[in-house]
C-alpha cells in the first residue's frame, strides 16, 4: 500500500536516495532570480496599468562549485506565458531578445572568493507597453496577473542550463514586493559566515518585516485578502539540511559530520514571484 | 455426484423392507410420532429432499423445504437413524426417539467444492456481459476475496496500479461504477486493495464491455455493476473476520416470516500498520525520511439490507451503504513545494436504495428503485484545497414483457439528479490531462466556487426479436436517449445486437452501438475548466462467440472470445489557448480535440469440475490517440498482451488457488530533461515522445490457501493469501531526480502475505 501511496502522490516523496539531492551544491545551478521595478524599489511585479516602458532589474544567483571558475555565454529571451501550466511548451513563438551585459558573457571567477556562488551581473528587462500585453484579457486575469516568462540560458561548452522566471503583469495597485532577510540563526546565534563546526544544529531564518497581505480576485469578481507564506529553501555544500524546504516558523536541522567551512545559502520565496537570497 | 445417487439408491434397497415402508409395525408396545429437522452442519441451513431412515424397521420420510420431517408412528425407543442427501456425508447415529424434537446435522462432502451449475442452458442475451458469482470472486487468487479485484482476472480489463478499472484500451474514467444499477462515485477504497462493499454482501459482479446494451449509459467504455445478495431468509447467521488489513463482520437472518435483514461493516487498519512502519524507519543522514502520518490511511464501510416479500408477486428490498476513506500525510521533503505541509484527504459517500419488483404475470415484470445519497470529497494538498459535495438522487425503472413468443421488449429510465457544490483553491494545472504533469506549484492558484444542478436523464427501449425455424436468430434493436443537463445536450444512442444460436450451447454475437458520456462538472467549471466542453462519444463494434463444450453437464470445457473495435471521439485534452467568452480573454484549459480508437481480441478458456476450476484469459489490445488531428500515438492503456491463468483445486475442506498474470509493459512518456522554474523552485519536465517507451513487462504469481473447520453450528475458516510470491520487482512507474537528469524505476508491491481467520455462525 505504501507503494500505492507513493504512486498516488505522483512520486513526490518516495524518490530514490541514489539521486543527487535538490539542495546540495556542487554542479552548475541557478538558485534564484530576483526582479525589481527600477521605479519602485522592492516591487517584483510589472505595472500592468502603465502604457509607458517599465524597466525591471534582473539579478540571477548561481552556484558552480565543482568547475572552480569558468566562462559562460548568456542568452535571455522573454514572452507572455503561452500556457505552460496547461501543457504548452516553453518556447516563445515571437520572443523578445533581452541584452545581457559584457556581450552576453559571464565568468564565475567574478563571484565571491573561491566559492563560485553568488549573483551574476544584473541586467534590465524593459517592457515597452505593459498595458498592451493585458489587452483583451479578462478582469480576473488582469487583476491576478498575466505572467511574463523570462528565459535565461547559461552555456559553457556542451553544458547548458536554463531557468524560467515568471513575472506577473498586474493591474492591482497593491503590488508584490520582494521579501527581505533580517538574519539567519544557527543554534540561536546570528550567522556571519558559513558554519564551521560539526554536529546537529538548528537553523532559523528571520525575515525583515511581516508577511504581506495581498488580494486575489475570484472568478465572480469577488476580491479576497490573503497573507503571504514564505517558503525557504536551504542549500549547502557539505552535510545535510533536513528538511531542506521550510516555512518561516520551521527550524530545520543542519547535520554536519565534518568540521570545516560550509557554504550555506538561504532563499526565501513569497510564492508570488518575490525572492530574497543570503549566502554564507 | 453420481456416486452419491448410487449410494442413496443402495441405501434405499438395503433398508427398505418389502411393501410399504411408511407404515409403523403393529407389534411395537410404545409407538408415537417423531419429528425433527435436517440441517447443514456448520451453517444450520435447512436441507430439503433429504431421506431420513429409521433402522432396522426401514421407515423413511423425506424432508420438506424447511428441512422438517415427521414420522407418525414409530417405536419410542433407541433406534439407528440414517440420513442421506446428495452432496452430503451419510449421517448415521443411534438416537433415543423419546427425546424430541430432533435436529439432525448433515456435513457436506466438501465445504469448498464448486456448486454444481449447468451453464449454457440459460439464454445469454448479452455477450458483452461477464458475471462473477460470489463463489468465484471469494476464491479468486490474488484478489483478497474482493469482487472488483477479481474482475482483473477477466478478459478486457486493463491491468493498472491505480484504484480503478479500465476496460479494453479506454481510460478508467470511461468506466461507470454501479451498485444495484445506481451510480456510486468510486469503487475502491484507498490504495485499491478492497472495493467499497463487503464481499459477503455481494451476490455477483457484472462486467459490461464493448457493445453493451441500452440499460446502461453515461459511460463510453463499460460498466461494473455490483449486485447485492438478498439476506438469508431461513436462519440467523453471523460472520466475523480478522486479517492483516482489516476486520469486520455481518449479521443476517429472518426479520419476520416474509422478511430478512443484513447488517455488515468493515474497518481497515492497514494504514496504522504503514504508520507504525514509517515511524520505525529512521533515515540516515543522507536519506529523506518516509512520509509520516497525522492520520493513517483508514477506511470503513457499512452496509444494511432489508428484504420483504410483500406478497408472492411483490418484493421490496432496501440497501444502505456508506463508505469513508481518510488520510492525513506529512511529507518531509516534497519534490513539489505545493505539497509542503502534507496532504489531507477525505472521500465519503452514502446511498439509500429502496427497490420494488412486481411480477405482473408469467412474462411481465416491473421494477423500480431510487438511490439517495451524498458524495463528499475533501482534498488539501499543501496550500491548495478542494471541497466537492454532491447530493444525488438516482432513479431506475424498467417494465419488461414478453409480448409474443418471438418478441420480448423492455423500456426503462435511468436518471441522475445532483446538486453540486464546489469550493476550491487549486493550481490551474490540478486537473491537467497531460501524462507528464507540470509541478502544481508552477501554476497560479485559482479560486472557484460553484453551485449547480445537473439533471441527467436516460431513457431506453430494448427489443429481442427471435426468428428462424428454431428461433436461432435473435435480433435486438435498441435505443437509448440521454439528456445531459449541464451540457444542455441530448444524445440518441442506437444499439444493436444480432445473435445466432448455432446450438443450445454455441452462439455468435454481433454488437454495435453509440455511447456518450458527460463530462465531470469540475471540468465544466468556468474557472477550473471549460464550460463549452461536449460529452465524449464512442462507437463500439464487437463480434463474439461462445461455445460450451459441456453440453449441459457440470464438467468440461467452455470457450468464449471475440474481437472489438471502439471509435473514440471528442476526447478531452489540455488546451493552452486563450478564448474570449464575452469577459475578455481567459484560459480555455480543456477542449474536445482528442480522438482515437481501441481495438483488440480476447478469449477465455475455462475448464471446470466440481473440484477444479481453471481459467485462461487472454486479451490483445491496440489503443491509439490523436490530438487535434496530429500524429497518432499509443494510449496509456495500450497493453498489447494481457494474460491471466488462474486455477483452483478443492480437496475436502481445503482450497488451493493460484493466479499467474503476464502483461505487456504500459506505455509511458519519458522525460528527457528539465528547465528550472525559479518562482516555484522546481524543474519543469521536458517530455520526450508521447508514450514512446514502455515499462518492463509485468508478471506476477499469487497463491491462496483456504481451510475450513466445520463445527455443529459454525464454521471456522483460515486463509493465507500471498501476492507476488516470487517477489518479482515489477516496474509501475518512472521517477526522476529533481532536475530530471537521473531516472529510476518505481516498483510495485513486493511479496505481500496476508492471512486471516473468519468465523461463520
Amino acid at each position: 500500500m505504501l507503494a500505492s501511496i507513493c504512486f498516488a502522490l505522483t512520486l513526490t516523496s518516495c524518490g530514490s536516495s541514489d539521486f543527487t539531492r535538490f539542495s546540495e551544491l556542487g554542479g552548475l545551478r541557478i538558485v534564484a532570480v530576483q526582479v525589481e521595478d527600477q521605479l519602485r524599489a522592492g516591487v517584483a511585479e510589472i505595472d500592468g496599468n502603465s502604457t509607458s516602458p517599465v524597466t525591471m532589474r534582473v539579478t540571477t544567483y548561481i552556484s558552480d562549485l565543482n568547475a572552480e571558475g569558468r566562462g559562460f555565454q548568456v542568452t535571455v529571451t522573454g514572452c507572455v506565458d503561452p500556457g505552460v501550466s496547461q501543457g504548452a511548451g516553453f518556447r516563445c513563438l515571437d520572443p523578445q531578445v533581452i541584452a545581457f551585459p559584457n556581450g552576453g558573457t559571464f565568468d564565475t571567477n567574478l563571484l565571491s572568493a573561491t566559492r563560485f556562488t553568488g549573483s551574476m551581473t544584473s541586467f534590465d528587462l524593459v517592457i515597452n507597453n505593459p498595458a498592451e500585453l493585458l489587452s483583451g484579457r479578462s478582469d480576473v486575469q488582469k487583476f491576478n496577473g498575466v505572467n511574463y516568462l523570462l528565459n535565461l540560458t547559461l552555456t559553457s561548452g556542451e553544458e547548458s542550463l536554463s531557468v524560467i522566471k515568471s513575472i506577473p503583469i498586474t493591474t492591482r495597485i497593491l503590488r508584490n514586493r520582494n521579501p527581505e532577510i533580517d538574519e539567519v540563526l544557527l543554534d540561536g546565534n546570528a550567522l556571519t559566515s558559513g558554519p564551521t563546526t560539526g554536529g546537529n544544529l538548528n537553523l532559523r531564518l528571520t525575515p525583515n518585516g511581516a508577511a504581506e497581505v495581498y488580494e486575489e480576485m475570484a472568478f465572480d469578481g469577488q476580491i479576497t485578502s490573503q497573507i503571504e507564506e514564505y517558503l525557504i529553501t536551504w542549500f549547502y555544500s557539505e552535510g545535510r539540511v533536513r528538511p531542506f524546504r521550510t516555512v518561516e516558523t520551521q527550524q530545520p536541522e543542519l547535520v554536519l559530520r565534518t568540521s570545516g567551512p560550509v557554504l550555506l545559502m538561504a532563499v526565501v520565496r513569497d510564492r508570488r514571484g518575490g525572492v530574497a537570497v543570503r549566502v554564507y | 455426484m453420481s456416486s452419491f445417487r448410487l449410494l442413496s439408491f443402495f441405501l434405499f434397497l438395503a433398508y427398505t423392507p418389502r411393501g410399504s415402508f411408511a407404515e409403523a409395525p403393529d407389534n411395537l408396545a410404545a409407538v408415537g410420532p417423531w419429528r425433527g429437522q435436517v440441517l447443514e452442519r456448520g451453517t444450520l441451513r435447512p436441507l430439503a429432499l433429504a431421506n431420513v431412515f429409521i433402522l432396522p424397521e426401514g421407515l423413511k420420510v423425506t424432508t420438506d423445504q424447511d428441512g422438517q420431517f415427521s414420522f407418525e408412528q414409530v417405536p419410542i425407543e433407541t433406534r439407528d437413524i440414517v440420513v442421506t442427501l446428495t452432496g452430503y456425508q451419510r449421517f448415521k447415529q443411534t438416537i433415543d426417539l423419546s427425546k424430541r424434537p430432533q435436529r439432525l446435522l448433515l456435513e457436506k462432502s466438501s465445504y469448498v467444492a464448486f456448486e454444481t451449475k449447468v451453464i449454457g442452458r440459460k439464454d445469454r442475451k448479452d455477450a458483452s456481459k461477464a458475471t462473477l458469482s460470489k463463489e468465484e470472486f471469494l476464491k479468486a487468487p490474488g484478489s483478497f476475496g474482493d469482487p472488483i479485484r477479481a474482475v482483473e482476472n477477466l478478459t478486457g480489463v486493463v491491468q493498472s496500479p491505480l484504484a480503478d478499472v479500465a476496460i479494453q484500451g479506454s481510460p478508467a474514467e470511461d468506466t461507470r461504477y454501479l451498485i444495484n444499477g445506481h451510480e456510486i462515485p468510486f469503487i475502491f477504497h484507498f490504495g485499491g486493495l478492497n472495493s467499497v462493499l463487503l464481499p459477503e454482501s455481494v451476490d455477483s459482479v457484472d462486467f459490461y464491455s464493448a457493445g453493451f446494451g441500452p440499460e446502461f449509459g453515461r459511460a463510453s467504455s463499460g460498466v461494473i455493476n455490483l449486485v447485492t445478495k438478498p439476506p438469508d431468509q431461513y436462519r440467523h447467521g453471523q460472520m466475523a473476520f480478522v486479517d492483516f488489513l482489516s476486520s469486520g463482520g455481518f449479521a443476517q437472518g429472518p426479520a419476520s416470516k416474509n422478511s430478512s435483514y443484513f447488517v455488515g461493516g468493515r474497518y481497515s487498519y492497514a494504514g496504522e500498520v504503514i504508520k507504525a512502519v514509517s515511524k520505525s524507519i529512521t533515515p540516515d543522514d543522507d536519506e529523506a525520511g518516509p512520509p509520516t502520518f497525522n492520520t493513517a490511511p483508514t477506511y470503513f464501510d457499512v452496509n444494511l439490507q432489508y428484504y420483504h416479500q410483500i406478497h408472492d408477486k411483490l418484493q421490496f428490498t432496501f440497501l444502505g451503504i456508506a463508505s469513508q476513506d481518510r488520510v492525513d500525510l506529512i511529507i518531509e521533503e516534497p519534490g513539489d513545494p505545493t505539497f509542503s505541509g502534507g496532504v489531507d484527504g477525505l472521500t465519503e459517500f452514502f446511498r439509500l436504495i429502496p427497490q420494488l419488483t412486481l411480477d405482473l404475470g408469467k412474462d411481465e415484470q416491473l421494477s423500480a428503485s431510487v438511490g439517495l445519497g451524498v458524495d463528499r470529497q475533501r482534498f488539501q494538498p499543501g496550500n491548495q484545497s478542494l471541497n466537492d459535495v454532491r447530493e444525488q438522487v438516482t432513479a431506475r425503472a424498467e417494465w419488461r414483457k414478453k409480448a409474443w413468443s418471438f418478441l420480448e421488449t423492455s423500456v426503462g429510465i435511468d436518471h441522475l439528479y445532483q446538486d453540486y457544490s464546489l469550493d476550491a483553491r487549486l493550481s490551474s494545472s490540478f486537473f491537467s490531462r497531460s501524462e507528464v504533469r507540470v509541478p502544481q506549484s508552477v501554476s497560479g492558484l485559482l479560486i472557484a466556487r460553484a453551485e449547480a444542478s445537473d439533471f441527467r436523464q436516460g431513457y431506453y427501449w430494448r427489443n429481442d426479436l427471435s426468428f428462424g425455424s428454431r428461433k436461432q436468430w435473435v435480433f435486438s434493436p435498441s435505443l437509448r436517449a440521454d439528456h445531459f443537463g449541464l451540457h444542455e445536450s441530448t444524445q440518441l444512442q442506437p444499439r444493436l445486437t444480432l445473435r445466432f444460436k448455432e446450438s443450445e450451447f454455441a452462439s455468435w454475437f454481433v454488437q454495435t452501438g453509440i455511447y456518450s458520456q458527460p463530462i465531470d462538472p469540475r471540468l465544466l467549471d468556468r474557472q477550473l475548466g471549460n464550460p463549452d466542453l461536449s460529452p465524449t462519444y464512442s462507437r463500439h463494434y464487437a463480434l463474439r462467440f461462445d461455445r460450451d463444450f459441456r453440453d449441459g453437464q457440470a464438467q468440461g470445457w467452455q470457450v468464449r472470445g471475440g474481437v472489438f473495435y471502439k471509435d473514440l471521439r471528442d476526447i478531452v485534452i489540455d488546451s493552452p489557448e486563450f478564448i474570449d467568452r464575452g469577459r475578455g480573454l481567459e484560459a480555455r484549459r480543456f477542449a474536445n480535440e482528442g480522438s482515437g480508437f481501441a481495438q483488440g481480441a480476447e478469449s477465455l478458456l475455462q475448464y471446470r469440475t466440481q473440484d477444479i476450476a481453471v481459467n485462461l484469459g487472454y486479451t490483445f489490445t491496440d489503443s491509439r490517440r490523436r490530438d487535434r488531428g496530429g500524429a497518432e500515438y499509443r494510449s496509456a492503456q495500450d497493453q498489447t498482451h494481457n494474460a491471466n491463468l488462474t486455477g483452483i483445486y478443492n480437496y475436502k475442506n481445503w482450497s488451493f488457488a493460484s493466479r499467474f498474470r503476464y502483461v505487456s509493459g504500459n506505455p509511458f512518456t519519458p522525460v528527457v530533461g528539465g528547465v528550472y522554474f525559479e518562482n516555484a523552485d522546481v524543474y519543469l519536465p521536458i517530455p520526450g515522445g508521447r508514450f514512446s517507451e514502455r515499462f518492463e513487462d509485468f508478471w506476477q504469481l499469487d497463491v491462496r490457501v483456504d481451510r475450513k473447520w466445520i463445527y455443529d453450528s459454525w464454521i471456522l475458516s483460515l486463509y493465507v493469501d500471498v501476492q507476488n510470491i516470487t517477489n518479482k520487482s515489477n516496474e509501475l512507474g518512472r521517477e526522476y531526480s529533481f532536475n530530471f537528469q537521473q531516472s529510476g524505476a518505481v516498483m510495485g508491491l513486493p511479496i505481500l502475505p496476508t492471512f486471516g481467520v473468519k468465523g461463520e455462525f
